[in-house]
C-alpha cells in the first residue's frame, strides 16, 4: 500500500539526519575523552597498577645457619618441609585434578573441596591442602605437572634438632616472631612467619645464625601463579657455629642423669669451655620448631618440674657442704687456720643459745682441715666461718664470682645470692647475726648459687684461681668455612690462692674420693679424681638415712658432687646437682662417675699414683721429699730447697693455741669433746 | 547474479570499514587467546570462519529487495517469538537459555529478535497512512516491542533488551514522532535514576508538570506521562529490594568498583587498568601483561575493546572509533539517501543498534556505563553477533543498493 508522500524527502527528515549525525559523534567524543583522560591524562597511574598487578616480590628465606658440636659433630640443621597447595582458578578440569589429588596425598576429595571452598573470599591465594608431604609424593607431583595444573609446591625450611631433648636447653629453640615485635623498628626488616631464636644460643645467636634473607621478583598471572623471574637476590645463609660442647660427654651426661631431675655440668677449668651442659627434664626443640600445637605447649607449661628451665643457669640453690671448700680457702688464704690445725667436733656447734649440728650426730672428735674436707664437717667449718667473719666470707664469695652472673651465652641466667647486712636490712628486715656467718660458711642460710657458678668456682681451685668466662660457642663460621669470629677464653677475674692452700684443698678432695671421703663411689683407678659432695637443705627438716622415706619429695635435700679431675693436671671440671637427691653422696656422686668413665675412655690409665697417696695424711710440702723413679733429678733439688723453706714455719705458727685465743669458747667444746 | 547496476551502487567503502574493523577485532582475538591451550587456540580462525558465513549471509540479504523484507516483517516477528517461546520451555538458567541447539551448530534466538522487531517496527510506521503525533500512536511499536523483550527478559538476558530502545527511538525520531515525545519517553528512565533523592525527583515532576503544560499536551497525555514517572519514582525503591543480589552488586559496584575489587568491581578494575596503562602507544601486540597474564576476565568477547587499549593505546583506540564513525557517517548517508521511508526507517533503526552497542561495550570497558554483556560489534569473538551484524551491513547495503530505483 503506497503512501502518498514520501517524508524521507522532507525538511524535517534531513535537518533530524543532521541532528542524529551531531548526536553521534558527541558519543563518540564522549568516548574518546574518557580514553585520553584514562590512557593520557592518568596513564601512568595505571601503568604502575598494571606492574602491581603483575610483579611480586617473594622473600626467599635465608637458612639459619647450622650448630656444631666440637669436631663438627652436626647437632642442629634445617630440614626442608613440603607444602601443597593448590590454586584453583582457571583451572578448567579441577574436579579431575582433586580426584588425581586425593588419590596421591591420601586425602579425600571432600576435604580438598571444602578447603577450596573455605578460601573462597580470598581468590587467587594458593590453598595450601597438605603440610610436611613426603618427599617421594613431592617428586612424583614435580615429575608429571603437567597433570596437575593449579597445583603447587611450596618448600619452607624447618629447624631440625637431631638429637631431639639433647642439649635443648644449650640450643634453645626457634618461634615465630611476635606481631608486637614486627612493629619495632628494630625487626622492620622481617616479615611475618621468620624464625626467631626464642632461648638458648638459638637466641643469643640470633645475629649469626639468622642470614640474610634474599628475594625474587616474579611475574605473576592473575591466578597468583609464577610465569617467570624477572630478579633475583640470594639468601644468604645464616653462620654456622661451633660449639665447645662435646657431643659424646654430653649424650653420657644426660644418659647418667636419667630421669632424675636436676643439671650437669662439664667445662674445661683452663679456658672455661662447656663441655656438656644438661637439665633435666629436657624439651625437644623440634616441637618448637614448626608451629607448636597447643597441646604441647600447654603440656611443658604444666609440668610441675619445668622443663623449659634450664637448671644448670637459671635456677639457684643453697650450695650446702660443697661450699666448704671455698670457706676453706678464705680461711687459708687470710691465714685464719693453717692445714694442721685441728678442731674437735662433738656433733654441734653453739653459739650463744643457738645450736648448729653437724650432719654426724655422734661428731667427727678432733678433726683437721683436710679431714674436715674429707668427711664434710660442719661444726669445723661452723668454727671456721665464726673466725672469718662476714666481711671475709663475703669478700670470698664475691672473688669467686658468686652472687653474679657469670654471662654465659645462654638465656634467663640468674645471679644466685650473696647474703649481705644490707640485703637483709633491705630484704628482711634483719641485722647481721654471727650465727649467719656461721650458716654462710657451709653454704647454707641465704647463700644461693647457681650450678655454673659453682662449677666456675670449682674451676678456678682446679687451675689455680682464675675464673673463666663459660664459654659453650668456639667460632662462627659462613657456610664456606670462612671464620667470622673466633672466641678466645676471657678471664672474669683472678683470685689470688697460694700453693700450699691449693695443694690442701685439692688433696682434700682427692682423698674423699680416692681414700675414705664422701665422694668415694666415683672413685676411678688411675684418674684422680678430685671432688665434694653436698647435701643442700632446702628446709629446716631433719633428715637422715632413717626418716628417708617418709620424708617429702620436695622437702628432701638436693645433693651435689662438684669435682674436678685429673689431679695432677685438670682437664675437667664436673658438676652434678639432683633436686632432691638426698645425701650427695648417694645421688650425685654416680651420675658423675658415669660421665667420667666416658670422659676417661681410652684415655692411658696414670699408673704413677701421685705422691701423697703414700703419705696420705701429708700434704706434699709438709712430707720429706723423696724423688720418684724417673724424675729429673735438677728439679728436685729445686723442690726441696723451696719445699724445706716454707715447711717449718707455717706450721709452728698456726698453731693450736692460736685458735684458741680467737675463739674464746672453743676450748670449752673441745674440752667437752675431748673423748 | 546481480543487475550491474545495483552492483554500481554497492557501498564498498561501508563494507570496508567493517572489514577494517573485523581485521583489528580477529587480531585482538588472537593476542587474547594467544596463550590458551598452550598456544595452540583457534579462536580467531573460528571467528574467520563466521566472517565467511557472515559474507554469505549478507549476499544473501542484499539478493532480494528489502521492501520485501519489510513486508514478511510481522512474519518474521511471529516466527522469532515462536522461538523465543520455545526457548523458554528449555530448563535452566541464564546461558543455557540464551542459546538454541540447531544440531551442527547453535544461535542466540535474541539476535534474531533484534531484526524481526527492526522490521516489524519499519512495516508498521511505513504502514500508517498518518504521521506519528502522538502517544497513543506509540502503543502499537511499544508493543512490538515489549513482548520479545519481556520473553527475553525471563530467560534471563537483561543486556540484550537494553538494545531494543535506542533502536525503537531513533526509528521514531526519524519517523516524524515530535521531539518532545522522545523526551516523554525517556521521562521514566529520569525518574528512575532521580527518585534515589526524593527532592530531586519532585522538582523533576514539577519541572515535567510544567512541560507538559507548555508544550500544549493533550490532557490525557499529561497525565499519562505524569502518571508513568510518579509510578516509577515510587516502584523504583520497591524493585530496588527485589533484585538478585548479584544485579544489585552489578549497579553498585559501577558507582564505585572498589567497594570490591576482587568480587564484582575486580573486571571494571582491570580493564581500566589495562587501557589505561596502554598509555599513548600502547604496550604492543601480545605484550600486553593485563591481557597476557589474564587479569583482564572475558579478553576475547566482552573486554576486546581492554586488549586494543592495552596493546594499542590511544592511537589504536582512535582508529578504531574513527573507524566506528565512518561506519555510522556511511549509514547515516544511506538513511538520508534511502529510495524510500522503510529504507529510512531501517537503517536509522541499525544506526541505534550499532551505537548503542559501542557506546555501551566501550564505555563499559572505561568505566562510564555498567556491565551489561553486550559485545563490541565486528570486535568481540563470537559467531551469532558477528553473523548479525553483517546481515545488518547487508541490509545497509540493500538500501543503498536500491536507492535509484524508480519502482517496484
Amino acid at each position: 500500500m503506497p503512501r502518498q508522500k514520501s517524508f524521507n524527502t522532507s525538511d524535517w527528515f534531513r535537518k533530524r539526519i543532521a541532528y542524529l549525525t551531531v548526536f553521534v559523534q558527541l558519543i563518540i567524543l564522549v568516548l574518546l575523552g574518557r580514553l585520553w583522560f584514562i590512557q593520557i591524562v592518568s596513564g601512568h597511574k595505571f601503568e604502575k597498577r598494571a606492574k602491581e598487578n603483575r610483579l611480586r616480590l617473594i622473600p626467599l628465606k635465608a637458612p639459619r645457619g647450622l650448630i656444631f658440636a666440637r669436631d663438627k659433630k652436626l647437632l642442629v640443621n634445617n630440614r626442608p618441609v613440603y607444602t601443597v597447595s593448590i590454586i584453583p582458578q582457571g583451572v578448567q578440569e579441577l574436579p579431575t585434578v582433586v580426584k588425581k589429588l586425593s588419590r596421591v596425598l591420601g586425602l579425600s576429595e571432600q576435604e580438598i573441596l571444602a578447603k577450596i571452598a573455605r578460601q573462597k573470599k580470598r581468590r587467587f591465594q594458593p590453598v595450601k591442602l597438605l603440610p610436611d608431604v613426603d618427599l617421594k609424593i613431592i617428586s612424583l607431583l614435580a615429575e608429571r605437572k603437567r597433570d596437575f595444573p593449579g597445583v603447587i609446591i611450596e618448600t619452607e625450611y624447618q629447624r631440625n634438632y637431631l638429637y631431639n631433648k639433647l642439649a635443648a636447653h644449650v640450643l634453645g629453640y626457634v618461634g615465630e616472631i611476635s606481631e608486637t615485635l614486627l612493629d619495632t623498628p628494630e625487626y622492620r626488616n622481617f616479615y611475618q612467619g621468620d624464625l626467631l631464636g626464642q632461648q638458648g644460643l638459638e637466641k643469643t645467636y640470633d645475629n649469626y645464625l639468622q642470614g640474610l634473607p634474599g628475594g625474587a621478583q616474579v611475574e605473576v598471572d592473575a591466578y597468583g601463579r609464577e610465569r617467570r623471574t624477572l630478579y633475583t637476590r640470594k639468601p644468604v645463609p645464616g653462620y654456622n657455629l661451633n660449639l665447645t660442647l662435646d657431643l659424646s660427654l654430653q649424650q653420657a651426661a644426660e644418659e647418667a642423669l636419667g630421669e632424675l631431675i636436676g643439671a650437669v655440668i662439664a667445662l674445661n677449668p683452663n679456658n672455661g669451655e662447656i663441655l656438656a651442659l644438661v637439665s633435666h627434664p629436657a624439651f625437644d626443640p623440634n616441637l618448637f620448631a614448626g608451629r607448636i600445637s597447643s597441646g604441647d605447649w600447654q603440656a611443658l607449661n604444666d609440668n610441675p618440674w619445668r622443663p623449659l628451665v634450664n637448671r644448670a643457669i637459671s635456677n639457684h640453690y643453697p650450695p650446702g657442704s660443697t661450699f666448704k671448700v671455698i670457706t676453706a680457702t678464705a680461711g687459708l688464704e687470710e691465714k685464719i687456720i693453717s692445714p694442721a690445725d685441728i678442731f674437735s667436733c662433738n656433733g654441734s656447734f653453739r653459739l650463744g643459745r643457738l645450736v648448729f649440728k653437724c650432719w654426724k650426730e655422734r661428731g667427727h672428735g678432733s678433726i683437721n682441715l683436710e679431714e674436715a674436707i674429707i668427711h664434710s664437717c660442719n661444726v669445723f667449718f661452723y668454727n671456721l666461718g665464726y673466725r672469718l667473719g662476714r666481711e671475709k666470707l663475703i669478700k670470698y664469695a664475691y672473688l669467686y664470682h658468686f652472687g653474679e652472673r657469670t654471662n654465659i651465652d645462654l638465656t634467663n641466667e640468674v645471679s644466685g645470692l650473696i647474703p649481705t647486712p644490707q640485703w637483709k636490712r633491705a630484704v628482711l628486715n634483719q641485722s647481721w647475726y654471727p650465727g649467719d656467718s656461721v650458716q654462710f660458711a657451709i653454704g647454707q642460710g641465704e647463700v644461693l648459687v647457681t650450678p655454673i657458678q659453682l662449677a666456675n668456682a670449682y674451676a678456678a681451685l682446679a687451675n689455680g684461681g682464675t675464673l673463666y668466662k663459660p664459654m659453650i660457642v668456639k667460632e662462627v663460621k659462613t657456610v664456606s668455612g670462612q671464620r667470622i669470629r673466633l672466641f678466645q677464653p676471657k678471664i672474669l677475674g683472678k683470685i689470688e690462692l697460694g700453693p700450699k692452700t691449693l695443694e690442701t684443698i685439692r688433696l682434700a678432695m682427692w682423698k674423699g674420693v680416692n681414700r675414705f671421703g664422701t665422694g668415694r663411689r666415683t672413685y676411678l683407678k688411675g684418674r684422680d679424681i678430685c671432688g665434694k659432695t653436698g647435701t643442700a637443705q632446702v628446709a629446716d627438716v631433719e633428715y637422715n638415712e632413717k626418716n628417708k622415706e617418709e620424708t617429702a619429695f620436695k622437702l628432701r635435700p638436693h645433693s651435689w658432687f662438684v669435682s674436678f679431675a685429673p689431679y695432677k693436671d685438670p682437664q675437667i671440671v664436673l658438676l652434678v646437682i639432683v633436686e632432691h637427691g638426698g645425701e650427695g653422696s648417694s645421688n650425685a656422686v654416680p651420675v658423675a662417675r658415669k660421665v667420667y668413665e666416658v670422659f676417661f675412655e681410652g684415655q692411658p690409665i696414670d699408673t704413677e699414683m701421685i705422691e701423697s697417696y703414700r703419705y696420705p695424711y701429708m700434704a706434699s710440702w709438709a712430707r720429706p721429699k723423696t724423688p720418684a723413679a724417673g724424675e729429673n733429678p735438677e728439679t728436685t733439688d729445686a723442690d726441696q730447697l723451696s719445699t724445706s723453706d716454707g715447711n717449718a714455719e707455717p706450721i709452728e705458727l698456726q698453731g693450736q693455741p692460736r685458735s684458741g685465743q680467737d675463739q674464746p669458747s672453743a676450748p670449752g667444746d673441745k674440752e667437752r669433746n675431748q673423748p | 547474479m546481480f543487475d550491474r547496476r545495483l552492483m554500481k551502487n554497492f557501498d564498498i567503502a561501508l563494507l570496508l570499514t567493517a572489514f577494517c574493523v573485523i581485521g583489528i577485532g580477529v587480531t585482538m582475538i588472537y593476542s587474547s587467546t594467544y596463550r590458551l591451550n598452550g598456544g595452540n587456540s583457534r579462536y580467531y580462525v573460528r571467528q574467520i570462519y563466521w566472517l565467511l558465513v557472515g559474507l554469505l549471509a549478507l549476499l544473501a540479504v542484499i539478493s532480494f529487495d528489502y521492501r520485501k523484507l519489510v513486508k514478511m516483517g510481522y512474519l518474521i516477528y511471529t516466527v522469532s517469538l515462536i522461538l523465543l517461546v520455545l526457548l523458554l520451555l528449555k530448563s535452566g538458567r541464564g546461558d543455557a537459555r540464551r542459546w538454541m541447539e540447531l544440531g551442527f551448530f547453535r544461535f542466540q534466538p535474541s539476535e534474531l529478535a533484534k531484526l524481526s522487531v527492526l522490521l516489524a517496527l519499519t512495516q508498521y510506521i511505513y504502514d500508517r497512512q498518518k504521521s506519528l503525533a502522538g502517544l497513543r500512536d506509540l502503543i502499537i511499536p511499544f508493543i512490538i516491542l515489549l513482548i520479545p523483550v519481556g520473553l527475553i527478559l525471563i530467560e534471563p538476558d537483561l543486556g540484550t533488551t537494553l538494545v531494543f530502545f535506542p533502536m525503537l527511538l531513533i526509528m521514531l525520531y526519524l519517523g516524524g514522532l515530535p521531539f518532545r515525545y522522545i523526551f516523554f519517553i525517556i521521562t521514566p528512565i529520569i525518574s528512575m535514576i532521580i527518585s534515589v533523592s526524593l527532592w530531586y525527583w519532585l522538582l523533576f515532576l514539577l519541572i515535567l508538570l510544567a512541560l507538559v503544560y507548555y508544550t500544549r499536551t493533550t490532557l490525557f497525555e499529561g497525565i499519562f506521562i505524569w502518571g508513568v514517572n510518579l509510578a516509577t519514582g515510587i516502584a523504583t525503591p520497591i524493585m530496588w529490594n527485589l533484585l538478585k543480589g548479584y544485579q544489585k552488586n552489578r549497579l553498585l559496584v559501577f558507582l564505585n568498583p572498589e567497594r570490591d575489587p576482587l568480587g564484582a568491581g575486580y573486571n571494571i578494575i582491570q580493564s581500566k587498568i589495562a587501557i589505561g596503562s596502554g598509555g599513548m602507544w600502547g604496550k604492543g601486540l601480545l605484550m600486553g601483561t593485563q591481557n597476557q597474564l589474564n587479569f583482564l576476565p572475558e579478553q576475547h568477547t566482552d573486554f576486546i575493546f581492554s586488549i586494543l587499549g592495552e596493546e594499542g593505546g590511544f592511537f589504536w583506540a582512535f582508529i578504531l572509533l574513527s573507524l566506528y564513525t565512518f561506519f555510522l557517517f556511511r549509514a547515516l548517508d544511506i538513511a538520508a539517501n534511502a529510495k524510500d521511508d522503510r529504507g529510512s526507517l531501517l537503517a536509522g533503526g541499525i544506526i541505534g543498534l550499532f551505537l548503542f552497542h559501542i557506546f555501551i561495550n566501550i564505555g563499559m570497558t572505561i568505566g562510564i556505563m555498567p556491565i551489561t554483556g553486550l559485545p563490541l560489534p565486528f570486535m568481540s569473538y563470537g559467531g551469532t553477533a558477528l553473523l548479525t551484524n553483517m546481515v545488518l551491513v547487508g541490509i545497509l547495503e540493500n538500501i543503498r543498493m536500491r536507492r535509484f530505483e524508480t519502482h517496484r
